[in-house]
């Protein structure tokens, strides 16, 4: 299989910093009673969505968009 | 095609193969999406795990099966545990860096941080090594366990010396591009759309992931896109309200 190789930008120790962030982060979460994402939940956090679906107008520009609009019936 | 319809060795050897080389080739592809997780520390999810375990289920039967209706139920029972785990694995990756990226985008919407204390925060910027290139890291160093300080001494580097308008050009493509890709895979899915290639997919991940990193290296901005939630836990707007 021939591919694009990924970039090793981070180093081993930018990785396990990072893995740490997301854990404090899940761990607050819990504490607020929002489920532990851990390994699973392929919903992406509600309590991100709550700030960003209110403001979120969906802005695609893209054909894909067109195209489904198309395929749906969807008026803009 | 009927119950009765058989498989001869050589043919069932040959699925046997065909299926064989799915797993090891859909393996190497869950190797590098992992790869990516690991990069901006997120949790590779479990119902990848499982649709990947549930392939060898299917892989297990074709041993014991010898009519051409249950060997190819499971052939394709395969391949579809395989499909979905891969695709599960992109958009799940490409949704998470997407939701950070986006609050960056309007982080001033999204994000507040206490001025009165901005000595505080540039005390500490002035004993972090900037220089370094994880700099979150080195705030982190300097600020102890008090991740409110953390957050908001993050969000005072980003406002003053990391945000520009060429960088709001790029984070905002950069979102357009993740979103418009995440929409590809899901229309994929209504369609059953089946590319030829299964790297597809993969390798539009992998761009999209090497684009990020080497356009938000040099300001420093991709260091901060793990720490996201952390600081929208600690000085989110929303957070700031409710409490």
């Amino acid at each position: 299989m021939e591919r694009v190789a990924v970039e090793n930008i981070f180093t081993d120790e930018d990785k396990r910093f990072n893995r740490f962030l997301v854990d404090c982060a899940l761990e607050s979460q819990q504490k607020k009673n929002i489920p532990d994402r851990r390994g699973g939940k392929m919903s992406m956090g509600n309590h991100l969505e709550y700030g960003l679906l209110k403001d979120r107008n969906y802005d695609f520009t893209s054909e894909v968009l067109t195209q489904f609009r198309k395929k749906w019936g969807i008026s803009e | 095609m009927n119950q009765t319809e058989i498989y001869g060795t050589d043919e069932i050897a040959l699925i046997k193969k065909k299926c064989a080389d799915s797993i090891y080739e859909f393996g190497r592809m869950f190797q590098i999406m992992r790869e990516l997780y690991e990069g901006f520390g997120m949790y590779y999810p479990k119902e990848c795990n499982t649709n990947y375990r549930d392939s060898w289920f299917h892989y297990r039967k074709l041993y014991v099966k010898k009519d051409k209706i249950s060997v190819l139920n499971e052939k394709y029972g395969l391949e579809e545990h395989l499909l979905r785990d891969v695709k599960d694995a992109q958009i799940y990756f490409l949704q998470q860096l997407g939701e950070w990226l986006m609050l960056w985008c309007s982080y001033k919407k999204y994000f507040y941080y206490d001025r009165t204390d901005l000595p505080k925060y540039i005390a500490i910027l002035n004993h972090t090594a900037l220089e370094e290139k994880n700099w979150v890291a080195s705030v982190w160093k300097q600020c102890g366990s008090d991740r409110k300080l953390f957050a908001s001494t993050c969000l005072y580097q980003f406002e003053n010396n990391i945000e520009s308008d060429m960088l709001q050009v790029k984070l905002n493509e950069l979102v357009c591009g993740i979103k418009n890709l995440i929409l590809d895979l899901r229309l994929g899915g209504v369609d059953i759309y089946r590319p030829t290639d299964n790297t597809y997919y993969l390798e539009k991940c992998i761009s999209m992931y090497n684009n990020l990193c080497l356009s938000l290296r040099e300001t420093g901005m991709l260091y901060l896109i793990s720490a996201t939630e952390l600081i929208w836990n600690e000085c989110g707007k929303k957070n700031i309200e409710t409490n």
